[in-house]
């Protein structure tokens, strides 16, 4: 039995973290005006697409994002104005029913996997040494979905003549199903120097 | 013997010629000038304070990801590099207070720490520069990564310090550069 502890220590001293690494492919992007519905207001194009396919999400995300109650958007601002610049502020692009605003971002993931982490502990009882490297999998997997989570995701910036922004916006889902169809998305943007701002709103 | 041929001074002034290079001072290397613009640097607590955690110290690694802590003081001693003036404040002045040409709001958009073999450390980090009014000049939202691997028990504490100095050192690189460029500002320091 001591032996079997030593072992397991030192199993647990060099054990890599994980063995596998996740590939998430990028989301491919088209031209602002390419999009169904897109709207161009001062030279500046808007279009978005929902991605609400589970296969889809599964495939760019790693995860069904609408099994959590989230609906991701690709954004895409094209500005085509000759010389005006504006500003787009991530927390300026909201979701709508009714006059009402719905809760965009907030934690799409965890980056935890409570399976794994159920698992690990389940492994170290039992001094399962497989266990734990399937459970170190499991959770390393849960922190990778997050991370491409975050990096898709949709930033904040200054968009000059001829430039472009894209990424997800997480819409939350609200719970009402018949809410829902009332969804809208409003991508606000300002033209630089001014305290005015254009409104993009588009049905999702 | 071979001194006295004409071939001796010349290559033992060749030598000479080598190791003065090598000994030679590097070239200074080309400093962009100052934008001339008096700034506002502001740290918010939140911002200093921005970091995550994780692991329960059981089954998983205690790990502590202290990114504001790190990246505010190194702001606060670099940035004034890049301005004829900065001061520095914690909380944004109120519209016309203060004297600054532009007020930079820097805000922590979020972290990310992946575990695995190769660990990967994001901080999303969003700047705002503001003009006295209180109205967006410029925005840019930069990336700061870093990779580092996650080593054993007994080394793991160590990779991630490593980890996350170097996100921190790759985004203040970033923001240094991207406020170096931002045509906002290059237009108002004319």
């Amino acid at each position: 039995m001591r032996r079997l502890e030593w072992l397991l220590i030192l199993f647990m001293a060099f054990l890599p973290k994980v063995l596998f690494a996740a590939d998430f492919p990028e989301y491919p992007a088209k031209a602002a005006k390419e999009y169904s519905g897109a709207i161009t207001i001062a030279g500046l194009t808007v279009g978005v697409e929902p991605l609400a396919d589970p296969a889809a999400q599964k495939r760019y995300f790693g995860a069904n994002l609408s099994e959590k109650g989230f609906l991701p958007v690709f954004v895409v601002i094209e500005n085509g104005s000759p010389g005006e610049s504006f500003i787009l502020m991530r927390e300026d692009v909201g979701t709508y029913v009714g006059g009402e605003q719905e809760p965009t971002s907030g934690e799409v993931v965890s980056g935890r996997s409570r399976f794994g982490e159920d698992y690990m502990l389940l492994s170290a009882i039992t001094l399962s040494i497989g266990g734990m490297a399937i459970a170190s999998h499991f959770m390393a997997k849960a922190t990778q979905v997050r991370q491409n989570v975050i990096k898709k995701e949709l930033r904040s910036s200054t968009l000059s003549p001829s430039q472009m922004n894209r990424g997800f916006v997480y819409v939350a889902l609200p719970p009402d199903p018949a809410k829902r169809r009332y969804l809208r998305m409003r991508v606000r943007v300002t033209k630089v120097g001014t305290d005015q701002p254009i409104d993009f709103e588009f049905p999702i | 013997m071979y001194c006295r041929s004409v071939l001796c001074p010349n290559l033992v002034g060749l030598i000479l010629l080598v190791f003065a290079g090598m000994r030679a001072p590097a070239t200074a290397q080309s400093v962009p000038p100052k934008l001339n613009l008096k700034a506002d640097l502001v740290l918010t607590t939140a911002f200093c304070s921005a970091e995550i955690k994780r692991g329960n110290g059981w089954t998983t690694a205690k790990e502590r990801f202290p990114v504001g802590e790190q990246l505010c003081p190194l702001l606060a001693a670099d940035l004034p590099s890049l301005f004829a003036s900065m001061e520095k404040s914690d909380k944004v002045p109120a519209q016309n207070t203060t004297d600054a040409d532009v007020i930079l709001v820097p805000k922590i958009g979020d972290i990310g720490a992946t575990m695995g073999r190769k660990q990967e450390l994001v901080v999303v980090l969003e700047w705002t520069a503001l003009d006295r009014a209180g109205r967006p000049l410029w925005v840019q939202t930069i990336e700061g990564t870093a990779h580092e691997k996650a080593g054993n028990g007994f080394s793991h504490g160590k990779h991630i310090r490593l980890l996350n100095d170097a996100a921190v050192r790759d985004a203040l690189a970033k923001s240094e550069e991207a406020i170096r460029s931002a045509p906002g500002l290059l237009k108002l320091a004319q």
